[in-house]
């Protein structure tokens, strides 16, 4: 275990699947590839992390670690999934966001991988994610508003000397009239780690609290969260790819051998 | 390229088609039916000697009515992949000034 690396995942629009996100990468980070994982509630004025993963009334929060000089490690949960979170106050109140950086540092040792899911909006809340993260993952859809905002979001990120690590794009249809991983690429600057296909199966397991690649670990979108993890961290992910493919190509030939049999 | 303008009878002029497209949008049954009539289609014409787009000239060759030579400039001109370029453009183009 070294020292933690700490991504920010943010977009400047609310609604595109930044906590969807970050749930599911945290989730698959630390049951697919073993890793030590944190995520972080830094939308302060609408924290719906726990939301998506069970935690509806905390005792300790975010809120309290930078508001009241709470320790750290008070608001920390560990999540039966293997991951622990540090959730927001859903009732929120002020708090003075950009002491996030120093209170990260203290956790850097513990954990392989820090996830923090920002606030849509452009302010202190965002800045706190921008300054407390070494890599940024910029959430997008393929479509005009959207690119409009994480053209934005790169750009206040690279004022801010903030590193991009890439794009996310979420809720693809795959339909022509989308904007294109290429599109997005080309207008944006920024690479396209990943495109992570619309499905309402993420609704499903939004509604149950799990991470879809909990609920559903097969289905396309968990595959390609489980791939994007491991590209954050360095790892193959073939392994789930070629399981599918040895299954499917052993069951045509099932399937043909039974048909020569019945010949 | 340089193309040879098109005069219509109303005194407008157009040197692309991008041009003819919003001069045909405004333009009265009059002066259409000068260019558009049973013995000859002025649009068709110079789009195939001016514009060399010989597909869209062969399509406009045989509509006489204003709305339908409208939608088929319309449809040649602003295909998917270009609208999307050219917001995309705009788009980039808003928050830059924006910035500065």
């Amino acid at each position: 275990m070294g020292r933690a690396k700490v991504f920010g995942v943010i977009a400047l629009k609310g609604g595109v699947g930044k906590t969807t996100v970050v749930s599911n990468l945290g989730a698959s980070l630390a049951r697919d590839y073993g890793k030590k994982v944190l995520m972080i509630d830094a939308n302060f004025s609408t924290p719906h992390l726990g939301l998506h993963l069970g935690l509806l009334n905390p005792k300790y929060t975010l809120h309290h670690v930078l508001n009241d000089n709470l320790s750290i490690f008070e608001a920390i949960y560990q999540h039966e999934l293997g991951f622990h979170i540090i959730p927001g106050k859903l009732a929120p109140f002020q708090t003075a966001p950009l002491d996030l950086k120093n209170k990260l540092e203290e956790l850097r040792d513990i954990y392989d991988v820090i996830l923090i899911d920002s606030s849509p909006s452009l302010n202190e809340e965002m800045y706190a994610t921008m300054a407390a993260s070494d890599e940024l993952l910029v959430v997008s859809s393929p479509d005009y508003p959207t690119l409009s905002s994480t053209i934005h979001a790169i750009r206040v990120a690279d004022k801010r000397e903030a590193k991009i690590h890439g794009i996310v794009i979420n809720k693809a249809y795959k339909k022509k009239f989308e904007l294109s991983k290429r599109d997005i690429e080309g207008a944006s600057g920024s690479k396209v780690l990943s495109v992570i296909p619309e499905n309402f199966r993420v609704l499903s397991s939004l509604s149950r609290m799990v991470p879809m690649i909990v609920n559903f670990p097969r289905q396309n979108v968990s595959l390609e969260y489980r791939r994007l993890a491991g590209l954050l961290v360095g790892e193959k992910t073939k392994r789930w790819f070629s399981k599918t493919k040895k299954v499917t190509k052993s069951k045509t030939k099932k399937k043909k051998t039974k048909k020569n049999a019945t010949k | 390229m340089v193309i040879d303008r098109f005069y219509l009878s109303n005194g407008d002029s157009a040197g692309d088609l991008r041009e003819l497209l919003s001069r045909l949008r405004v333009v009265d049954e009059e002066c259409f039916s000068h260019h558009v009539n049973k013995k000859k289609n002025d649009f068709a014409n110079w789009i195939k000697k001016c514009v060399k787009d010989k597909v869209l000239a062969k399509k406009i060759e045989k509509l006489k009515s204003k709305e339908k030579i409208i939608l088929a400039i319309d449809k040649r001109i602003n295909t998917p992949a270009r609208v999307k370029k050219r917001i995309i453009r705009k788009i980039k183009e808003a928050i830059l000034d924006g910035a500065s």
